[in-house]
């Protein structure tokens, strides 16, 4: 966990059951919905997460920690040797291990991302969940989302022949 | 970290996921609109038979807007009957999908026409955004650069040539735009000058500003206007050098040519060096990776195709070579069979290569996976030059 430097504002994150989560300011920024708040001086020592639970809550914060930009000496520095290669490397294997959660986690956590509108986290959850389904056939996409097959059968077999290139 | 993924798997055993909208499972609509704007097209249409609602989302503008697309065909030219016995070169559209509607349906870009311009012609498609030059009079040197989105006929920018001291048409201007960040484009122009290239006008969709720039390639770097060939990707241009002048040959008496690039903002110019002996073929990219090809003028007509695995070393990788006429079961080269490689599938192992023995030209595909040759169309009245593969975009112009 991060610990608390001089110099460094922090904010205070609260879930509606009631956790509160204290973090650096430039890691809650990495939210444009918060930022926003935050460059609005909307927002006061805590803000609330009105519909993100604590669990999802702390993970979306796990994720925002480890995304922050590294600022000051070692950035500028950073971005003259093979460094940033590695970092990315490095940030690509941390998130394929973020995502490793069951489908609901994910589900979550795509909700979260959209609505604290953290780009990275939206990118990563969503991407996954697409190829998760893009080769299964369409039973197995279906149980995925668990929805169900509604059309009519002489209807199923127009849309099939329609979009049948996109099977080939 | 152990414990938190047990109970979570505890927790979906006891609760399988419930059917609670018509989409299925427990997303909201616009979670899954976010999802689905990242699909490919093609995906997008598989989905819609999943079931009545996912038809009407993936059906959605604001969905198909941002969706990713395939290659849907090529812009080419077709020669045309002007009347007294004369043809002349139109601008055209070969559709590759096969079925339905074509995604352009105004192939000779007439709502860019009906803006004055006599004749207009396509020097760059990335991204499923086309540079034309278009030109006010015939033959003369009084022309814009248009910026257009065929998919929704909208135009984009129109924008001032660049004087040169020779002639306008001279120049090579390219475009670099990537649908996956929409909001902006650039459009460079490399001006020609008697000691070759040293002045760069580069223009901004955001700052509405030309910028001008020295070159920092060598200054016997020759691009050859409209004809030069290049590929955007991952932000930076990949032209091909075609300077001939004092041709480099390495130890072994092999040719070297070599590519040059330049990043969207300008800052970082380099060469690559091509793989040996490539003088007829293209540079192209697929799945994020930069290709080379060359196909054999005569003999069996081999066709070789390299991948740059490496980018950063400039290490090219033989992916395949083959001999087409083996392929087409011919027997020997005839006087006058000629094949030309034309352009690279974006998303699948696939080249595509025009040519046949007779008059009569195909346009062929390769899969380099299976290495099996198809034949899909015969040319007819179109030119086996110049095509630009057209994968469409539905992004809005960027404000």
């Amino acid at each position: 966990m991060a610990t608390r430097e001089a110099g460094k504002k922090m904010i205070m994150l609260k879930s509606p059951d009631g956790m509160e989560f204290e973090v650096e300011e430039a890691v809650a920024m990495e939210s444009q919905t918060i930022r926003k708040m935050i460059e609005d001086d909307c927002a006061d020592t805590a803000i609330l997460i009105p519909n993100i639970n604590s669990k999802i809550l702390s993970r979306v914060i796990e994720y925002c920690n480890k995304h922050v930009p590294t600022t000051g000496a070692t950035g500028a520095a950073a971005s003259d040797t093979v460094a940033p290669a590695a970092l990315a490397e490095d940030l690509k294997i941390w998130d394929a291990e973020f995502i490793k959660v069951n489908r609901a986690t994910r589900f979550d956590l795509i909700q979260a991302a959209s609505y604290l509108n953290i780009k990275g986290l939206l990118d990563l959850t969503s991407q996954t969940t697409i190829d998760t389904i893009s080769d299964n056939s369409l039973e197995e996409i279906r149980s995925f989302l668990s929805t169900k097959n509604d059309y009519l059968p002489e209807e199923e077999q127009t849309i099939r022949r329609e979009n049948q290139w996109a099977f080939q | 970290m152990e414990k938190r993924k047990k109970a979570e798997e505890d927790e979906e055993q006891k609760q399988p996921p419930a059917a609670e909208s018509p989409w299925g499972g427990d997303l909201l609509p616009e979670i899954l609109r976010e999802i689905l704007s990242r699909v490919p097209y093609r995906s997008l249409c598989r989905f819609r038979c999943v079931s009545t609602a996912w038809l009407a989302l993936c059906s959605d503008p604001a969905v198909r807007r941002r969706s990713p697309q395939t290659l849907s065909g090529f812009f080419c030219y077709s020669q045309h009957d002007v009347g007294g016995g004369q043809r002349r070169d139109a601008l055209g559209f070969l559709n590759l999908s096969g079925w339905g509607r074509p995604l352009v349906d105004d192939p000779s870009l007439r709502f860019v026409r009906v803006r004055g311009y006599c004749d207009v012609t396509p020097l760059h498609c990335c991204g499923g955004i086309l540079l034309c030059y278009c030109e006010k009079a015939a033959m003369s040197d009084d022309g814009n650069y248009v910026v257009c989105n065929p998919a929704t006929k909208e135009v984009w920018a129109v924008l001032p040539v660049p004087r040169n001291k020779i002639m306008t048409r001279l120049n090579t201007a390219r475009l670099c735009f990537d649908p996956a960040a929409p909001s902006r484009f650039v459009v460079f122009v490399f001006v020609q000058s008697f000691r070759g290239i040293q002045t760069v006008e580069a223009y901004a969709s955001d700052t509405g500003r030309w910028t001008s720039m020295r070159s920092e390639w060598s200054p016997k770097t020759l691009l050859l206007g409209e004809d030069s060939e290049c590929v955007f990707l991952n932000g930076t241009l990949h032209l091909v050098d075609a300077d001939h002048s004092d041709a480099d040959f390495d130890w072994e008496g092999n040719l070297i040519r070599w590519m040059v690039t330049v990043d969207m903002e300008g800052k970082t110019w380099r060469k690559i060096r091509l793989p040996d002996s490539i003088y007829n073929g293209f540079i192209g990219q697929s799945q994020g990776r930069l290709y080379a090809t060359h196909v054999e003028t005569e003999g069996r007509c081999r066709l070789s195709v390299w991948v740059l695995e490496d980018y950063a070393s400039g290490q090219w990788t033989l992916k395949c070579t083959a001999s087409i006429l083996e392929m087409l079961g011919r027997p020997h080269h005839e006087p006058g069979e000629h094949y030309t490689l034309i352009a690279i599938h974006p998303e699948c192992s696939l080249i595509f290569l025009v040519g046949a023995a007779s008059r009569e030209k195909t346009l062929m595909s390769y899969d380099m996976d299976t290495s099996k040759l198809s034949i899909i169309c015969t040319l007819g009245d179109r030119q086996p030059r110049r095509f630009q593969p057209y994968v469409p975009c539905f992004a809005e112009k960027p404000r």
